[in-house]
């Protein structure tokens, strides 16, 4: 396999590294963990396609920290000149460091950054003020299960199909859409039940 | 066919081939509740996907991202034979010039922290405890068949790399807890791949993820033995490797506190230091007045002043910085940097030194 010249090494930076960031942080809670975690699946990538190491799977399933478990989905093997192998090969990487990042520091309390940390200083009502219907409905999702909220950000932040958001995860497509079912099911019915006051939010579609 | 079915969502999504798609079709002119879940579904994906959307995406720091094509433009130009430049790919803001990291990594290194790797004593064997001292391994340079070959890596016991230390004018660290066993100094003139062997049983890598990654070092296991391969002796002195992820920051040697003996570390360093005064200015260029570090600080404190500077472009290098600036050893929490309840229990000089002249 060659490696992509530099330029599209730069490329897949532009077009991955935010939604990776995003998806890593989602996962190991802090954003500069994410952002390690990032540096290193493409630094991997850049491992692999030059060669340097030569067994794909293996490679990029095994971690260099030895994680005392396994990682959870075996990334698919990875084809360089495919957009979409290189896609759900960054983001199966992405989510095995990220996990093995988890085990390790599981033990550690992160220490929010400034930017990071909830300001305190703004009175009640200006904090409700200040938040907008997205901000509620993130805040919605820490009812639903890790499960269902992965597959909920893999799907509707990222745009994944089913068959994508399996293969990064290692659950079936039917699993994948029977999670997501559930999860949206339940986010509907915290949206119609909840007190108007507890989440400003509703939806336009009669039951 | 229920209301309550996975397939009715996998539908509003747009999931299901043109097959199902008609059944489910059919499905909507019979079961008009049907379609109030299809639409209902699809309005709060809709909500969903904007919220999700609209969540910051920060990208990875400048010097993440110029180490990534860095590496990238080094393998390749290994691939077409052409010997790596000294700069090449791009040209980062000034944290990520090599100059400054040079300056910054080697200190860290020599100072007590920056590891590209990381090894422990992961079961009890005759060695814990003691020094990994020369006789425990054997450095091998191909084509060479005898150790300690001119220009192989030099390995220091705890007491020679103080010695070295003090003599270059760096930190009066505590060698047996940040460099337990001793350290590896690697000359920049090294040429090609060096093997150093170590007993099996004695060390097994637990956090090398920094330097492997980045193409420095590689650590396997052949036979009996523990194998760690430098493979850019000349990266280790230039860069001083510091620039990949080293997640050994956050381990407690670092901070240079809660070393056990179960817990060593061998440190790759580059072989010259940069000067105090360079180090000084370096340090007095980021420090202020009002929010200076002293003993008692808390971490937080140490998030305060490099996150004061915005040329302090995220945590990594604050963490890095903490680590060349605050010659510190902490208590309580943990004994990391990143507990949050611990302290900052002394500073060692010259650092301290450092500290009261930026405040004058």
């Amino acid at each position: 396999m060659t490696l992509p010249p530099a330029t599209d090494i730069r490329g897949l930076l532009d077009r991955y590294e935010r939604p990776l960031i995003r998806y890593a942080q989602s996962i190991v809670g802090d954003l500069e963990s994410a952002r390690d975690v990032v540096q290193d699946a493409f630094i991997r990538y850049v491992r692999l396609t030059s060669g340097e190491e030569d067994a794909p799977m293996q490679a990029a399933h095994s971690s260099t920290e030895d994680a005392e478990e396994p990682a959870s989905a075996v990334p698919p093997a990875l084809n360089a000149n495919d957009a979409r192998h290189i896609e759900a090969w960054l983001f199966t990487v992405t989510r095995n460091r990220a996990l093995d990042h988890v085990r390790k520091y599981s033990r550690i309390v992160a220490m929010p950054m400034p930017e990071e940390r909830v300001c305190e200083d703004r009175r009640p009502d200006e904090v409700l003020e200040s938040r907008d219907e997205a901000e509620w409905l993130l805040k919605l999702l820490d009812g639903l299960t890790p499960n269902q909220r992965e597959v909920i950000r893999l799907k509707f932040q990222n745009d994944l199909s089913y068959q994508e958001i399996a293969d990064i995860t290692g659950l079936s497509a039917t699993n994948v859409g029977f999670l997501l079912h559930v999860g949206l099911k339940k986010l509907r019915t915290i949206l119609r039940e909840a007190p108007l006051d507890e989440f400003p939010i509703r939806l336009r579609t009669a039951p | 066919m229920k209301t309550d079915d996975p397939i009715l969502t996998a539908y509003a999504l747009g999931e299901l081939p043109a097959g199902e798609r008609a059944s489910i079709e059919q499905l909507l002119r019979e079961q008009p509740q049907a379609g109030t879940e299809i639409s209902e579904t699809r309005e709060i994906a809709g909500i969903l996907r904007d919220a999700l959307h609209a969540e910051p995406a920060p990208p990875l720091a400048e010097h993440q991202r110029w180490a990534i094509l860095r590496m990238a433009e080094a393998v390749q130009r290994e691939a077409r034979g052409v010997p790596a430049r000294e700069r090449d790919v791009v040209e980062p803001a000034w944290w990520g010039r090599v100059g400054v990291w040079q300056t910054i990594a080697a200190c860290a290194v020599f100072g007590f922290g920056i590891y590209a790797f990381s090894v422990s004593l992961t079961k009890p064997s005759p060695s814990v405890g003691r020094t990994l001292g020369p006789e425990d391994m054997v450095v091998t340079v191909p084509g060479e068949a005898v150790p300690a070959v001119p220009g192989a890596p030099e390995i220091l016991t705890p007491a020679e790399l103080q010695q070295r230390m003090v003599a270059a004018g760096g930190p009066g660290v505590d060698a047996g807890k940040v460099f337990p066993n001793g350290a590896l100094i690697v000359p920049p003139q090294l040429a090609g791949a060096v093997r150093i062997e170590a007993p099996q049983g004695t060390i097994s890598t637990t956090a090398g993820n920094a330097a492997p990654a980045s193409g420095v070092v590689r650590v396997t296991r052949e036979n009996e033995r523990t194998v760690i391969s430098i493979l850019d002796a000349a990266r280790i002195a230039r860069d001083g490797i510091g620039y990949a992820t080293l997640p050994d920051v956050r381990k407690p040697a670092v901070v240079g506190s809660n070393q056990t003996s179960a817990n060593a570390s061998i440190g790759l360093a580059a072989a010259k230091p940069p000067s105090d005064e360079v180090f000084g200015t370096y340090l007095l260029q980021r420090m202020s007045e009002a929010e200076r570090v002293r003993e008692g600080s808390t971490a937080a404190d140490f998030s305060k002043v490099f996150r004061a500077d915005p040329k302090v472009p995220d945590r990594y290098e604050m963490i890095r910085c903490r680590s060349i600036k605050v010659d510190a050893k902490f208590e309580g929490g943990d004994g990391t940097a990143k507990s949050s309840d611990a302290r900052v229990k002394t500073i060692s000089r010259p650092y301290l030194d450092v500290f009261q002249e930026g405040a004058k």
